[in-house]
């Protein structure tokens, strides 16, 4: 079951790092949570509003650790943001989430919106190269 | 996305990706192998390996070898001592660039070259002295990056090289001299470089 209009509702901006956490239904009344245990897989997916171009994916069956299952019996995940996920996209984007159950069937459970406001602040990155030298 | 790219002038030569190499300090322009004599030598060789050292990676030109001499002076490939400025240092002679870009046109501040320990940005590299000059900006002296027995070095206010402000560009260039020696013997693995900088 698809449970639609789940839209994330705290804004935040580009180049953040958000946790985000969703849980999951399995009825859209949103009454009765979606055991996930043994779930073969997590996916979610960020993309645009209408033609749906694709931003960030995240998926724990690439051993993606930014998405995780953290109550299973009760259905809750986090998606993790990282700072570089956001950093050069901004508005107001679609969200879907599949699941993929212990007998391998595959089901999107959920999809809504997002907004990402742009950010003019300034942003730290850094970068190292390896370096060596011996002494003799 | 913002993303950063550590180059050298080799090879052809032309400035080539570092990808995962390793920029190795030593005693020879051209034998990657060869350590530097502790005690008073800086580095009279730079090359990329494959390793610590590895295997050199260079291709026909040797990364250029700038040699610190005193604070304001330097020697490029074992030639005659020099003063540092523009006229003097061409980025083609330079140790290394780093290419920052991003998607859109942004200005920087705050940036800095440092050395580190390879774990923890804030400490020095070990057992390593070394001093690093920004190329092209008008500058004139050499900066402090590492000094182990002096507890100097990291991404620490006066113990790294300042980088010079960047108007909003996609695409931000900075060349970079490096001048390292060994402070004992032995090999110094625990030795990187890292960039910092904002950008809006």
């Amino acid at each position: 079951m698809t449970v639609e209009k789940q839209d994330i509702k705290e804004d935040f901006y580009q180049g953040d790092y958000k946790a985000i956490e969703v849980s999951v239904f399995a009825d859209k009344q949103l009454t009765q949570v979606k055991n996930l245990t043994g779930a073969e897989s997590i996916d979610w997916a960020l993309t645009h509003r209408k033609d749906g171009t694709i931003y960030i994916q995240k998926s724990t069956f690439d051993g993606d650790t930014s998405i995780e299952i953290t109550d299973a019996a009760n259905g809750k995940v986090i998606v993790y943001l990282r700072p570089v996920d956001t950093a050069s996209i901004y508005g107001t984007f679609r969200h879907q989430m599949q699941i993929t159950d212990v007998n391998g069937k595959p089901e999107c459970v959920m999809t809504g919106t997002v907004n990402i406001f742009r950010s003019y602040a300034r942003r730290l990155v850094r970068g190292p190269v390896s370096a060596y030298l011996v002494g003799g | 996305m913002a993303t950063f790219d550590w180059l050298v002038y080799v090879d052809t030569p032309a400035w080539e990706s570092v990808g995962a190499n390793t920029i190795v300090f030593c005693g020879s322009l051209t034998d990657i192998d060869v350590p530097i004599t502790v005690g008073s030598d800086w580095n009279t060789g730079t090359h990329i390996g494959n390793g610590d050292p590895g295997a050199d990676q260079c291709g026909a030109a040797h990364i250029p070898n700038i040699a610190y001499v005193s604070g304001t002076q330097f020697s490029h490939d074992g030639a005659a001592t020099e003063t540092l400025g523009d006229g003097t240092l061409l980025a083609t002679e330079c140790t290394l660039a780093v290419e920052f870009t991003d998607d859109a046109s942004v200005a920087i501040t705050s940036g800095r070259f440092y050395c580190f320990d390879s774990t923890t940005e804030t400490t020095e590299a070990t057992g390593v002295e070394a001093w690093a000059f920004e190329a092209q900006v008008a500058e004139t002296e050499w900066s402090t990056v590492c000094d182990d027995s002096g507890d100097i070095g990291g991404d620490n206010a006066g113990e790294r090289l300042d980088l010079v402000d960047r108007s909003a560009s996609q695409t931000h260039t900075y060349y970079i001299a490096v001048s390292a020696r060994p402070e004992s013997v032995g090999a110094k693995g625990d030795f990187d470089f890292g960039v910092a900088l904002t950008y809006s």
